[in-house]
């Protein structure tokens, strides 16, 4: 049996003499023999080699496809082409190929498929998995779990998909094989994936050492400081590599900075999207640019990461410090596999305890959110999350996290079917494992603090990776920061240059889309609005916030003035001056007008006058408040939003038809800039362009 | 492995139940489980060996099924655990006919006709079944349903439960009115168990353990009528006596049921509802061996009325359903 792998081995390598890793041979013979195996060994090993073999092999003995379960959305191009050698057909199901599910299900039950590819995230889809997967799965043969350590709550990349993916495995007969892959897991959490597999697990580790690349820590808390320093650095490193960031905001930020220093950089996040494509199809372009050096950086969050393989990265960079050791080891690991000399550089900032505060303790919904929701199902019966919204003051995403947690526990206490979500039985008794939660986070700060470690380590920064990771270190590397002073990368910056990132970063002019719909049908009571859509003549135009709330740009000077001196300074007058010569709405507006409040008085309606009076444009007070209402940030999603609205605002007076601004001075959920312009707009006036001091926008990796 | 059902639950899983609701595959029926159980005995094979891979071509043949299809049918391991882990997040539980918690009615009234898997919900001590099966039909003209309140309320009152298929009508009321009265009542369900776990009124007695809900059927299978035909005798079988409330002659569910039953050899007896306002069927069944349900008052209780008045049927035979 192992000539016959190795003999395909070759082939799928194309080289007459190609020969097994240490542990590739091994881990085939296990799976063959049905056994359970795990396999825990740096990205580049040849993973992927080990179930194509195994594939084959069972498929030569008339066994029944292979199913991965893998993050990936589809094999690298090169990883394919292997497959295809050796004679394997690899199909994916997800959700942006669904024209194609038929073909492949008629395929399958064909038995011309031989490995099928599903990503995580349609597991927590159960109309997907009794529909489509159950069906399809019957005449799976064997199991592959790619990223295996999210299986464990231990797993530093916890997600909530893969709880069920670990109940599944517990589910499944013995008779099954199953090879579980990971490239870092420590022994907490081999351990924890073993009670998932079961004990006669085979386990099979290999050393996570990375000759070649040289680790590089610099301390510099200013967010303009490390741009600039990217900006003078990134065109003398070797080759093209990846900018991480933890935000998608700071991806974009960043990669648009370098642009304009012309650096060849694109960012990558789950939500990049480009006009007429899929977002999918956006992620396997830029990957597949970066893999063909076209371009020379993509500056990313955690999004692009597994499975990505590229042997001749040059650099990895972070920009921030990754939430913990495992995580920053997976990504700075994809540098350099197959070069003798690659960096691993991580900056440090200012920001980085916040966000990451943030995302921890955003990852699990608050006890109060889902005692709230489990009350309007048992009051109210089965609902749409839509319908939720109207008997619970949270935000939409608050509402579907604290049901997606709900529906992962097990015996769930809510249930989604027919489109609906419902109290189950388990639910009048079920209580929230608080416990559970507190011991993940807990986990993290530890995380985070080892982390913290790391960037402060005197000795070498190769052998403490490896120590985190449980593998043990024969030597110390000779050539990180720590270890050796020859190469190592300046730590200096062009003051000048850090100069105008500070101003590209003030210049962080924000879209305000304007909204089509109101969030149910027929909602006002008051206001002379009907219907779903908003009709097109009630619209208003795109608008411009000056920046984000808090940001390093306007962001801080826009807080300073809302809640310590009640007075927004010249300069935000002459910053939003600036910003609409660079937008230049059309049709040109002229008149301002400002949103009324009861409760900040002159606020707002100062600064739309002082703005008015440097635009040379006359001011008009033509909205009144009609009625005082709770703030409009205590209302957290649309429903309650508009609710709150209905019947606030009257025009008062006559108003000129002519295009105008609409002054605020935060814009968060779009609702007060929305009513406010539909009554504009009704009462004849042409174009309403809203123009808001800070957009208050949520944070997403 | 989770020891969410057993290993023999498992086995029949694999052999015997759909995994989607539409079922796609020849799975075996109850009386092909249980020659494959009887091969299994004969030759020493445990539920556990065939769940590690051991081959199963011989266990075939001898229990007169091709190999093949049952090759097939135990190859679907990885769709098995994709059906465990939901049935087990939806909070239903799971027997098959070796497990303790089967009820041991369906195996000595039914033999081979005993359904291979139950999926439920609810107090599980109510899985012994016994008391009052009452059935049909949908559409129930007012004496009839004030007689079923009457009757129902009267088995809650004794301590006997009701048991019904939970569809409209009759079904309903008795059900209802047999908790209402503080009784229990047990619904043999023919399709959509998981839906009804999670209507309020349902949801609320599961909780309390008052209401037991059972269906041999996946539990999100749609209604057809061939299953709900099936259905008719686990709902006799689960209990000790049967009442027709209304009946169609010849046609219809409850008639079609009835008669099944009646024919059934040592069959559950069969009580049928008098009287002047009582449709055709029930008293065409009365022609074929129904009994006419004793008027109150009675002298003793009700349990003991319908054991005195059924005495003259033969009493069904223990353990002809040998594991």
């Amino acid at each position: 049996m192992r000539k016959q792998a190795e003999a395909y081995l070759c082939r799928a390598l194309r080289r007459p003499d190609a020969q097994f890793h240490s542990g590739q041979w091994e881990a085939i013979a296990a799976l063959l023999k049905r056994k359970r195996v795990l396999v825990v060994q740096r990205t580049g090993w040849g993973k992927s080699m080990v179930y194509f073999l195994a594939c084959r092999l069972f498929r030569d003995q008339g066994s029944g496809p292979a199913l991965l379960i893998s993050p990936l959305l589809s094999l690298m191009r090169n990883q394919m082409e292997a497959a295809r050698r050796i004679g394997l057909r690899c199909e994916t199901i997800n959700s942006t190929n669904q024209e194609a599910w038929e073909d492949v299900k008629t395929a399958l039950e064909a038995n011309e498929v031989d490995l099928l590819i599903i990503s995580p995230e349609r597991l927590s889809n159960t109309s997907f998995q009794t529909e489509v997967l159950t069906p399809l799965a019957r005449s799976i043969s064997f199991l592959v779990v790619d990223e295996a350590h999210c299986i464990s709550d231990w797993g530093h990349d916890f997600r909530p998909d893969y709880r069920r993916i670990g109940r599944i495995l517990r589910h499944m007969p013995p008779r099954v094989p199953v090879l579980a892959t990971t490239a870092t897991a420590n022994n907490r959490v081999v351990v924890d994936i073993q009670k998932q597999l079961g004990r006669r697990m085979t386990l099979l580790r290999g050393s996570l050492v990375r000759r070649g690349l040289k680790l590089q820590n610099i301390h510099m808390p200013s967010a303009a400081v490390r741009m600039a320093w990217l900006a003078t650095v990134i065109p003398f490193l070797p080759g093209s590599g990846i900018v991480y960031t933890l935000t998608q905001r700071d991806a974009e930020r960043i990669a648009s900075w370098l642009q304009r220093n012309g650096i060849k950089a694109q960012p990558y996040h789950a939500g990049v999207r480009s006009e007429g494509e899929e977002e999918i199809g956006r992620r396997e372009a830029l990957e597949q640019a970066l893999l063909k050096n076209e371009i020379k950086v993509l500056v990313a969050t955690v999004a692009l990461g597994m499975g990505f393989d590229k042997p001749d990265l040059g650099f990895v960079i972070h920009f921030q410090r990754p939430a913990s050791v495992v995580h920053y080891y997976q990504q700075v690991g994809r540098a350099g596999r197959a070069l003798d000399n690659a960096y691993g550089i991580m900056l440090c900032g200012e920001e980085d305890g916040d966000i990451a505060e943030y995302f921890r303790e955003s990852a699990f919904p608050p006890q109060k959110h889902i005692q709230q929701v489990l009350t309007v199902l048992k009051e109210q019966g089965s609902l749409a999350i839509r319908q939720v919204q109207r008997y619970v003051n949270l935000r939409f995403g608050e509402i579907r996290k604290a049901l997606r947690f709900l529906a992962l526990e097990s015996p769930a206490p809510v249930i989604f079917l027919d489109g609906k979500w419902s109290l189950s039985p388990a639910g009048a008794a079920y209580k929230v494992n608080s416990g559970y939660a507190d011991q993940i986070t807990a986990q993290r700060v530890r995380e985070e603090a080892q982390m913290q470690d790391y960037l402060e380590h005197k000795g070498c920064l190769m052998v403490f990776l490896q120590r985190a990771l449980d593998d043990k270190p024969k030597d110390t590397c000779g050539i990180c920061k720590n270890c050796s002073q020859s190469g190592l990368l300046s730590d200096s910056f062009d003051p000048r240059l850090a100069n105008e990132a500070g101003i590209f970063l003030r210049r962080n002019y924000q879209v305000i889309e304007p909204r089509l719909v109101w969030p149910m049908k027929d909602l006002f009571v008051w206001s002379p609005f009907k219907g779903y859509a908003i009709a097109e003549d009630l619209q208003a135009s795109p608008g411009r916030a000056l920046s984000l709330w808090r940001d390093a740009g306007w962001g801080t000077l826009v807080a300073e003035g809302k809640y310590q001196t009640r007075f927004f300074s010249d300069e935000l007058v002459r910053g939003c001056v600036e910003m609409i010569e660079t937008w230049a709405p059309q049709p040109k507006p002229e008149w301002i007008c400002c949103i009324p409040s009861l409760r900040s008085g002159q606020l707002v309606p100062d600064f739309a006058k002082r703005l008015a009076d440097a635009l040379q444009l006359p001011f008009e007070a033509c909205l009144v408040k009609v009625r005082d209402t709770p703030e409009q940030k205590e209302m957290k999603n649309s429903y309650h939003q508009v609710r709150n609205l209905d019947g606030a605002f009257r025009i008062r007076g006559t108003m000129p038809k002519g295009p105008c601004f609409l002054i605020d001075d935060m814009v968060s959920s779009r609702w007060t800039f929305t009513v406010a312009a539909a009554l504009l707009r009704q009462a004849g006036c042409r174009n309403v362009f809203p123009l808001a001091l800070a957009l208050n926008a949520l944070r997403n990796p | 492995m989770s020891d969410y059902v057993s290993e023999d639950t498992r086995l029949a899983l694999l052999l015997c139940a759909a995994f989607e609701k539409e079922k796609s595959e020849r799975t075996l029926s109850s009386r092909e489980y249980a020659a494959f159980c009887r091969a299994m005995k004969e030759k020493a094979v445990t539920a556990s060996e065939l769940l590690e891979g051991a081959a199963s071509d011989e266990l075939a043949l001898s229990a007169s099924l091709m190999p093949d299809r049952v090759r097939a049918l135990l190859d679907r391991a990885v769709s098995l655990g994709f059906a465990l882990e939901q049935w087990e997040s939806q909070g239903l539980w799971i027997y098959s006919v070796a497990d303790a918690a089967y009820p041991v009615r369906y195996k000595s009234h039914l033999a081979d006709q005993a359904p291979p898997l139950l999926f439920g919900a609810g107090n599980l001590s109510l899985l012994e079944g016994g008391g009052l099966a009452m059935v049909g039909s949908r559409h129930v003209d007012p004496a009839g349903e004030g007689f079923t309140r009457e009757v129902a309320g009267l088995c809650a009152e004794e301590g006997m439960p009701v048991v019904s298929g939970g569809a409209r009508g009759v079904d309903q009321i008795s059900m209802r009115t047999a908790v209402e009265h503080g009784g229990v009542s047990l619904g043999v369900l023919a399709d959509s168990l998981l839906k009804r776990t999670l209507e309020e009124e349902a949801r609320y007695l599961l909780g309390e353990g008052r209401l037991l809900l059972v269906s041999p059927f996946h539990p999100e299978a749609g209604f057809t009528v061939g299953t709900a035909m099936a259905r008719n005798k686990f709902i006799y079988a689960l209990a000790d006596y049967g009442l027709v409330v209304s009946a169609d002659h010849q046609k219809g569910g409850t008639w079609a049921g009835a008669v099944e039953e009646l024919k059934r050899d040592h069959g559950r007896p069969v009580f049928v509802r008098t009287g002047e306002e009582v449709p055709p069927g029930n008293e065409a069944l009365q022609a074929l061996g129904a009994l006419p349900w004793p008027t109150p008052p009675y002298e003793t209780s009700l349990m003991e009325t319908l054991q005195q008045k059924s005495e003259d049927i033969p009493r069904a035979e223990q353990g002809s359903f040998d594991f």
